[in-house]
């Protein structure tokens, strides 16, 4: 492998009791310069590999490697370049937003005048001088994000950081970290539980169930090894009537509510072809949307 | 490394902005303050003790009962609570991913606990140094104005006080860091408090961190021999060692399987933590004892405002001879001795100021005086300071014990041999109490003179076993033979009848007299010819037969009243005695006495009186004249002088002068107090009164006289004016009436 990896992973095993294996042999390799999606249903031990990842779970061996270096030994120097937001953000109410970041500026030797520009960044300057007792669960997660954001690390390890925010803040964040990564060259780390917030954002996913890791590559791997059709989802006024008739024409059509029809499709042409073709028939299209087959071997795989 | 440390201590110190913290410390620090103020201003309550600084002795106060509950309920809070800040939103893992090792993150934490808690103490000096200069602008306080602040003792101490709160921190710091909720290590602490406190009174215990605040306050004025620190405060130094250090390892390797036990081998290096904590206690806490010194030394300084006349004397009992005598200068001693003392009880004396005293050949004494108008006190230090701290506990009034007042009070309802096993457990319950004994600077005194001090305890209880208990059985029970049980017999054993270590101290005199007196079988005051024979025949050695002899002659030549009687012994038993020296000095006393009989010409005295005249002997030639020896100071001298004074208005004429000598050190305490006196009293002040007492053989005041018209004695010792005998003698002597 020549690609750098920021994050990697050997054999990681924790078990919260005999019985219990909370991760078993997990082996993650995170290239640089990725935004990597860690998705698996609550409770597949997406948080404890991400507290491990930060040395808050402490691993039996010497197989946690971040940027590098081994993370037993170049523990806490190696947090210079890491900014993390694990579980729920890790806040101090009685102080207000500005005082929070001023702490991880004092941590970090960092300069002062990063904290308006941070939290500008996140939306939170009108209320930087407000106690984040009284913030929304969303402007504490904004904050969480501003203080992994603070140190302009060259690894982000975010758990879950779209949580408790709304639509458009999670765009927001969505197209920052899209944007961190692509002027800055930011590794991302994203845990999620949520298959879609994952496929809009990464560019590598890694799937975890049990402990177990299920799968782990790229976005674009992923069709091809795992032979995943692209599929392509119509509107239309009526989906049940036109299925019979669309089907003698494409034979993978089907609809799956009444006003949704899925195609399989191989080329981006084929798409323009089956709308010229409903729209010949007198089908109103309404919209188009291509995706991956991801949910269903999502679903699939974390269901054994 | 520094700076990661100061980066550490910084980010603490800011998370302490809108934590709450400074309003639990404010009030924490205002309360003892201000109700000390409050009650010294409006509750009358005052400070008696004025020979000590003012300003000490209120902030002294504010501190004792701070220190005792509220400083560790609050060293325990803040703890609890800077911990709280990370356990409640998961501080933890916030700082723990930032490039900063665990290690300054833990010990920032817990400087910031310290600093809070110094922060605290200097609060509380703060408020009361407030609260006493508003009490000085109140009626009493008119003296903390004259004073000045001692302010490096008192930040010695607060220093002192800070430190000993360092174990008990650093353990409630390491149990907060464990336990994430804020009730249960604060509950731990509060009983911890309480149960440290309760077993601090039974004496048990002592070194729980808990406890060290408390030992503090006890100890107010520190270390009697200089140390910077009481041991229990370099005992809680260590435990903040051990505590820091364990709650380092859980807190770096998250649990305390991971921190001790796994790999299983780790479990060597809190072994080897555990050892070293255990020798530093162990070195902490061994007693220590005074080596000898390699000469006998005695200095002191004085502090007072007075002009000290004469100079320093240590005097050997039960004569007061003087072994040795050393100049002030600058209030201050220092002399050194090159013969042999034996060790026991000595007196030191600065002009008419007396101590008692533990010392002997070899041992440094160091004495610091405090002499005012209202108080006399001493402080030992040296070689002897645990054997004199233990000395003045054992023997002194303030040592009550119930179970000797229930002895003594209801021997008649004790069989024999409950009685002697009484005795036995009393015996053993105050040897543990001796040996137990240390000074709150760990010192034990020597074991030459605990052993003496165990006896010395013991007689007062074989006194009960071997003459009172017989005396009350033969009251109770006429017909019935005492025995006591076998076990009783060791018990007599304890003392013998020759025990020159003991010979030094009063109490052993005492018992060697009843004791003889009980065995010769005459009354236990009787000066019976019998007793003196006895004590010649059976004394089993030379030292005690003088001892007892000079003793009880003594006694003898102040008590009898019928000279021929005293003369008697005198001349028969003195030469018994083989020392000379206290032979002169007994013929000498018995001479003196001799002197003072009805007929012997009166001592020559000078005195002054109010106008400033010299007033002697001869300005009453021609007239009675009944004396009133008294003081300023002298309570019963102050209850005599009112019926001194009634009969003054009722006898004073041509025939009969009443005369009242004050023998007050100082000249302007007694014209203050005697221009107040009737005007029938003429009132005198002895020029020098050590030349006059001794003149007059006086050893205790009030003492009545009467002069006859030619300057000879009539009486020299008479019964006091509020008794009849006292007019009795006047009608009888000046007016010849029946």
């Amino acid at each position: 492998m020549s690609e750098l990896l920021a994050i990697e992973t050997k054999n990681l095993n924790y078990a919260f009791s005999k019985y219990r294996k909370a991760i078993n042999n997990l082996s993650l390799q995170v290239p640089e310069g990725s935004i990597f999606g860690f998705l698996g249903p609550n409770g597949a031990g997406k948080t404890t590999t991400m507290r491990m990842l930060v040395g808050m779970l402490p691993s039996d061996d010497d197989n946690v490697f971040l940027m590098g270096n081994s993370l037993r030994k170049s523990m806490p120097q190696v947090f210079e370049n890491i900014g993390t937001l694990i579980e729920t953000p890790s806040l101090y109410l009685h102080l207000n937003g500005y005082n929070n970041l001023k702490i991880i500026c004092i941590l970090r030797g960092i300069k002062i005048d990063r904290i308006n520009a941070t939290l500008d960044l996140v939306g939170l300057l009108q209320d930087g001088k407000r106690k984040v007792k009284e913030y929304s669960l969303g402007m504490k997660q904004r904050l969480g994000i501003a203080m992994a954001l603070l140190s302009n690390p060259k690894l982000l390890l975010l758990d879950e950081p779209v949580n408790g925010l709304d639509p458009a803040g999670m765009v927001e964040v969505r197209e920052l970290l899209k944007k961190l990564n692509r002027e800055h060259n930011i590794t991302v780390f994203i845990s999620s539980h949520l298959l879609n917030e994952i496929e809009k954002t990464c560019t590598h996913i890694s799937i975890i169930h049990k402990g177990n890791l299920q799968y782990q590559g790229s976005l674009s791997d992923l069709q091809q090894s795992q032979g995943l059709a692209k599929e392509v989802t119509f509107n239309v006024n009526d989906a049940i009537v036109a299925e019979p008739i669309v089907k003698q024409q494409f034979n993978s059509a089907r609809a799956i509510n009444r006003n949704t029809l899925v195609f399989q499709f191989e080329q981006e042409e084929d798409i323009s072809q089956i709308n010229k073709w409903l729209v010949g028939q007198g089908i109103n299209v309404s919209g188009i949307n291509s995706k991956l087959g991801l949910e269903d071997w999502f679903m699939k795989i974390t269901s054994k | 490394m520094i700076q990661n440390s100061i980066k550490a201590f910084k980010a603490e110190w800011l998370k302490l902005k809108g934590s709450g913290m400074f309003w639990i410390l404010l009030p924490m620090s205002l309360i003892t303050p201000l109700i000390i103020t409050l009650a010294t201003i409006f509750g009358g309550t005052e400070f008696h003790d004025v020979s000590e600084n003012q300003w000490k002795s209120f902030i002294d106060n504010c501190y004792t009962s701070f220190a005792g509950f509220f400083y560790p309920i609050f060293l325990i809070l803040i703890v609890v609570r800077l911990c709280q800040v990370e356990h409640r939103n998961g501080g933890w893992k916030l700082i723990e991913t930032q490039p900063i090792h665990r290690l300054h993150l833990f010990i920032a934490k817990f400087k910031t606990a310290i600093l809070l808690s110094l922060l605290c103490l200097l609060c509380l000096l703060v408020f009361a140094l407030l609260g006493a200069t508003i009490y000085s602008f109140t009626k009493g306080g008119n003296l903390l104005q004259k004073q000045t602040i001692p302010i490096v003792k008192i930040l010695a101490f607060v220093v002192r006080l800070w430190i000993a709160g360092f174990g008990l921190m650093a353990l409630q710091y390491a149990l907060s860091i464990w336990i994430p909720n804020f009730a249960l290590p604060f509950i731990v602490g509060f009983v911890m408090i309480i149960a440290a406190s309760i077993m601090s009174a039974f004496d048990v215990a002592n070194w729980l961190p808990y406890s060290a605040p408390s030992l503090t306050v006890k100890g107010i004025n520190g270390s009697i021999i200089n140390d910077w620190l009481l041991h229990h405060e370099r005992l809680s130094i260590a435990w903040m060692f051990l505590f820091l250090w364990i709650g380092y390892q859980y807190f770096y390797f998250k649990g305390w399987a991971n921190a001790f036990f796994k790999p299983f081998n780790k479990i060597i290096k809190l072994v080897v933590a555990i050892t070293i904590f255990a020798m530093a206690f162990w070195w902490i806490e061994k007693p220590v004892q005074s080596k000898p010194y390699h000469t006998t030394v005695v200095a002191g300084v004085i502090n007072t405002t007075d002009t000290i006349k004469g100079s320093f004397v240590l005097l050997k009992l039960p004569d007061l001879d003087t072994v040795l005598t050393a100049p002030i200068f600058n209030k201050k001693y220092h002399v050194t001795f090159q013969g042999k003392l034996p060790l026991g009880e000595y007196v030191v004396g600065v002009g008419k100021y007396k101590f008692k005293v533990i010392f002997g050949s070899n041992d440094s004494l160091y004495c610091k005086w405090t002499i005012s108008k209202t108080k006399n006190s001493i402080e030992f230090s040296g070689t002897r300071a645990a054997e004199n701290e233990l000395y003045k506990s054992m023997i002194g009034k303030e040592n009550f014990d119930y179970d000797d007042y229930y002895l003594k009070q209801n021997m008649k309802d004790f069989k024999p041999d409950e009685f002697a096993n009484k005795i036995a457990e009393q015996i053993e319950k105050l040897n543990k109490k001796i040996d137990k004994f240390k000074t709150s600077d760990n010192i034990k005194p020597a074991q030459d003179f605990v052993a003496i001090l165990k006896k010395l305890k013991s007689i007062e209880y074989l006194n009960l076993l071997q003459n009172k208990y017989p005396r009350t059985f033969k009251l109770y029970h006429p017909n019935q033979k005492l025995v006591y049980p076998k076990e009783a017999d060791t018990l007599q054993k304890i003392i013998t009848m020759s025990d020159s270590s003991l010979l030094k101290f009063d109490i052993y005199k005492t018992y060697l007299s009843q004791s003889f007196r009980h065995q010769a079988g005459v009354r236990p005051t009787s000066f019976d010819t019998t007793f003196f024979n006895y004590v010649i025949a059976f004394a089993k050695s030379e030292a005690i037969k003088n001892t007892v002899l000079n003793a009880e002659i003594t006694e003898a030549i102040s008590f009898i009243k019928d000279s021929s009687y005293r003369n008697y012994l005198a001349e028969k038993y003195i030469p018994q005695i083989s020392d000379e020296k206290l032979r002169t000095k007994l013929y000498n006393k018995n001479k003196l006495q001799n002197s003072f009989q009805r007929g012997k010409p009166a001592p020559f005295f000078v005195a002054e009186n109010l106008l400033g005249e010299l007033t002697t002997l001869m300005n009453f030639k021609g007239r009675f004249i009944a004396i009133d020896v008294w003081a300023t100071w002298c309570g019963p001298c102050l209850e005599q002088s009112p019926y001194f004074d009634e009969l003054a208005e009722k006898y004073t004429d041509e025939m009969l002068a009443f005369v009242s000598i004050s023998v007050d050190e100082e000249k302007n305490d007694w014209k203050r107090d005697a221009s107040d006196k009737s005007k029938n009293v003429l009132q005198l002040w002895a020029i020098n009164k050590d030349i006059f007492m001794n003149a007059y053989g006086i050893d205790g005041i009030p003492r009545f006289m009467l002069i006859d018209p030619n300057g000879k004695i009539v009486n020299i010792n008479m019964a006091r004016p509020s008794e009849q005998e006292f007019e009795a003698i006047l009608q009888r002597e000046v007016f010849k009436t029946k």
